[in-house]
């Protein structure tokens, strides 16, 4: 579980935490704990002020950093006899872009 | 006494103890090359066979030949992909019913490389890209030649490349006194495959040898080194070789050109890896 910002809040996390309405008499949550976030969502506490929520450290972000690492350890290893040489180091630069790439378009759906 | 590697050798290059293939296919691959009677007649002896004409149109319709139109005969197949393609084809199918038993890293490691060498041909504009494409789906048929023969012996191939970190070629080498290469060039020839398709799985690791067909074989070779790189099937080879100073120069290769092919490549893969899912 961690605090973040709501600059950092992303689609598809989970709430660790209510998220009551700032500064309001009500203690009526706006979302509740295990609740996960949509853009909407987001988009409606960033109206409210809301400036920061706790969140559970998120399965699926946490598979992909997991994935994006395998896969560029596994990537190093495939050149390891290269890195003498520049034109092929070029080549391993374009793979590791796209592997990033990838992961960045998987974490945005 | 003989050395463990002339003893290997001569298992392998025992022409009698190579992988029998049917009848209709040595039929196929012994016809005449480019005659109008041998186009027929070809075209006749697939069609006979229900099973190998299956195999051939599923091949021929597949990703890597990125063909506009849906192929639904032999005799289109024939005109359009030409006949050293076709005969490469035929044996593609007999090979693959080989690789699918136990290797499947290798023959998804082939569909990349045919994939790979047809997206290079048509970028660099080289002529019959097709035919290329056949030879880079053939390119690996030695290992499939050394595997059948040495069984264990090839498992501790495999380990022994991996555990000294050497490239599959070198150990080999070691254990053999030749490549798969060299085998494989030597089947393509007892088999009647045309030159266009031997050459470079001959020398798709040494482009120096090249003589005839020096645009083919460079495509092969980095459509091979790309493919490793992906990590699209497994070849056998854990490491990816360097892309030879020869490949740069005959087919005119920088750092931009190379990005686009491999952008290309990487999108292609994800259609021809359902493909490789579906016909195993």
């Amino acid at each position: 579980m961690e605090t973040i910002s709501l600059k950092s809040a992303k689609a598809r996390m989970i709430l660790a935490e209510d998220i009551v309405r700032p500064n309001a008499a009500s203690k009526l949550p706006i979302a509740r704990k295990g609740a996960a976030l949509t853009q909407s969502l987001i988009d409606q506490l960033r109206e409210m002020g809301v400036q920061s929520l706790v969140v559970e450290q998120n399965p699926a972000s946490d598979l992909c950093e997991s994935a994006l690492e395998d896969a560029r350890d596994q990537l190093a290893h495939r050149f390891k006899h290269l890195e003498e040489i520049p034109r092929m180091m070029e080549i391993k630069v374009i793979y590791e872009k796209r592997l990033i790439r990838k992961k960045e378009e998987a974490h945005e759906k | 006494m003989k050395s463990k590697q002339t003893s290997f050798l001569e298992i392998i290059k025992d022409v009698r103890s190579l992988p029998t293939i049917p009848g209709i296919i040595m039929e196929i691959l012994s016809s005449i090359e480019d005659d109008k009677a041998s186009f027929k007649e070809v075209s006749d002896l697939i069609a006979m066979d229900q099973t190998l004409t299956t195999r051939v149109l599923r091949l021929a319709n597949s990703p890597f030949y990125s063909l506009k139109n849906n192929i639904s005969t032999v005799s289109q197949a024939m005109l359009i992909l030409g006949s050293n393609a076709i005969k490469g084809l035929v044996l593609s199918t007999f090979v693959f019913e080989m690789m699918k038993k136990d290797a499947m890293g290798l023959w998804e490691h082939a569909l990349g490389a045919a994939t790979a060498a047809n997206i290079i041909a048509r970028e660099l504009q080289v002529p019959k890209p097709e035919e290329i494409s056949t030879a880079a789906l053939l390119h690996d048929i030695g290992k499939v030649i050394i595997r059948a023969r040495l069984k264990e012996d090839y498992e501790g191939l495999l380990l022994r490349a991996e555990e000294k970190d050497m490239y599959m070629r070198e150990a080999e080498m070691a254990l053999l006194d030749t490549d798969h290469a060299e085998i494989g060039a030597w089947a393509g020839k007892v088999w009647n495959l045309p030159d266009e398709l031997v050459e470079p799985i001959a020398c798709h690791h040494d482009l120096a040898r090249s003589e005839t067909h020096q645009m083919k074989t460079a495509v092969v070779h980095l459509a091979d080194v790309l493919i490793k790189a992906s990590g699209f099937g497994f070849s056998g080879d854990p490491f990816v070789p360097p892309i030879q100073d020869a490949a740069y120069d005959i087919l005119e290769l920088d750092a931009n050109r190379l990005e686009r092919l491999i952008e290309a490549i990487e999108t292609k893969l994800i259609e021809v890896k359902a493909f490789s899912n579906a016909i195993q």
